[in-house]
């Protein structure tokens, strides 16, 4: 994967593990943070922080010697909230472009298929 | 952990360093950013203890730097100071008695990692080769803190590739590593702190992310702005 980074390499991982664990690529166990890290190059400090922002969220959890795991019920919550950020973004910038709401709809009504 | 109060370095007229003051939490990897001239080799020389303060202090978990720190802070010079009559093999071998926390294990995969063709003899490595030879030197060490000067100048992409993935993995939570450079944008990954040096002063100091958040930019772009001023 490819990072902006013009934007916290953190939150981009975030959003990351979480579209993994949304698709099901992400089960129930979660890599390990060195693992991760390498996977995705970047320092394994900025992916525990990631990690930690996740816990907090009560999206995963990690038990000592027992790694790392999504928390019951995680997909389930995070889909609505995925949706809705791809939709707000997208309008976001389809408005930034002038387009009005009315058009926006009439565009997506548009869309065959 | 690192403690630098009012750090001065003068050589005759010239100040290299002019009143740093800084502290570094173990663990942390710290991206020392700055344009030519800015202190950054000498601020690595003063915490590994090759020269002295002209003012101020530095402690390494509590020491001034010396013979015992020397123990456990290893040092990737700029200068390649590699004799060029004997084979890679050999320097390593020769190297690695120096150091009681030489790790062979580590040697091999770095070897490896870093593609080292240790039947060759220094004279015939590339510049690119030989850099990742001493970072094979440098890395080899179970060192708790890691100080390397410019290990991606004057190097060749591929060979710049393979430096910051031998040092991506070579990097544990538990250590320091203090890596100076003036090509940020390859290695700005690797930094969760960045510390930006000009005429001998640190001008911005920061966790990386929270940089990137502040200005809307990245690493590369905010040193690359402030050199401007």
């Amino acid at each position: 994967m490819e990072f902006d980074k013009s934007r916290p390499i953190y939150l981009q991982i975030k959003r990351e593990v979480k579209e993994r664990i949304v698709r099901g690529e992400i089960k129930e166990e979660v890599p390990t943070v060195r693992s991760l890290a390498m996977e995705l190059g970047v320092n394994p400090n900025t992916v525990a922080k990631a990690y930690r922002e996740m816990e907090r969220e009560d999206i995963i959890g990690s038990w000592v010697g027992r790694g790392t795991w999504v928390k019951d019920g995680a997909r389930e919550r995070l889909c609505p909230d995925m949706i809705k950020e791809i939709v707000d973004e997208f309008i976001h910038r389809l408005v930034s472009l002038g387009l009005s709401l009315d058009e926006i709809k009439k565009l997506v009504e548009g869309v065959n298929d | 952990m690192i403690e630098i109060e009012d750090l001065v370095k003068r050589y005759g007229g010239i100040y290299a360093v002019r009143g740093i003051s800084l502290e570094i939490e173990d663990g942390s990897f710290v991206g020392l950013v700055g344009p030519n001239g800015s202190g950054k080799t000498t601020l690595l020389k003063l915490i590994f203890g090759y020269c002295r303060p002209s003012y101020g202090k530095i402690k390494i978990n509590g020491e001034a730097p010396g013979v015992r720190t020397k123990s456990f802070v290893a040092f990737f010079p700029e200068i390649d100071s590699l004799y060029p009559w004997i084979r890679a093999r050999g320097i390593i071998n020769w190297y690695s008695s120096f150091f009681d926390d030489w790790d062979k294990e580590k040697e091999k995969n770095l070897i490896q990692v870093l593609d080292i063709p240790t039947s060759r003899y220094v004279a015939h490595l590339s510049k690119g080769m030989r850099a990742r030879l001493k970072l094979v030197l440098t890395l080899s060490r179970n060192a708790k803190i890691f100080l390397l000067d410019e290990p991606l100048s004057g190097i060749d992409p591929s060979s710049r590739d393979m430096i910051i993935s031998a040092i991506l993995k070579s990097y544990r939570e538990d250590q320091t590593f203090i890596l100076s450079t003036h090509i940020v944008s390859e290695a700005e990954v690797l930094f969760d702190r960045t510390i930006f040096l000009k005429d001998g002063s640190v001008m911005i100091d920061g966790e990386s992310d929270e940089l990137r958040e502040k200005y809307g930019k990245s690493i590369n772009e905010i040193f690359k702005e402030k050199l401007n001023v």
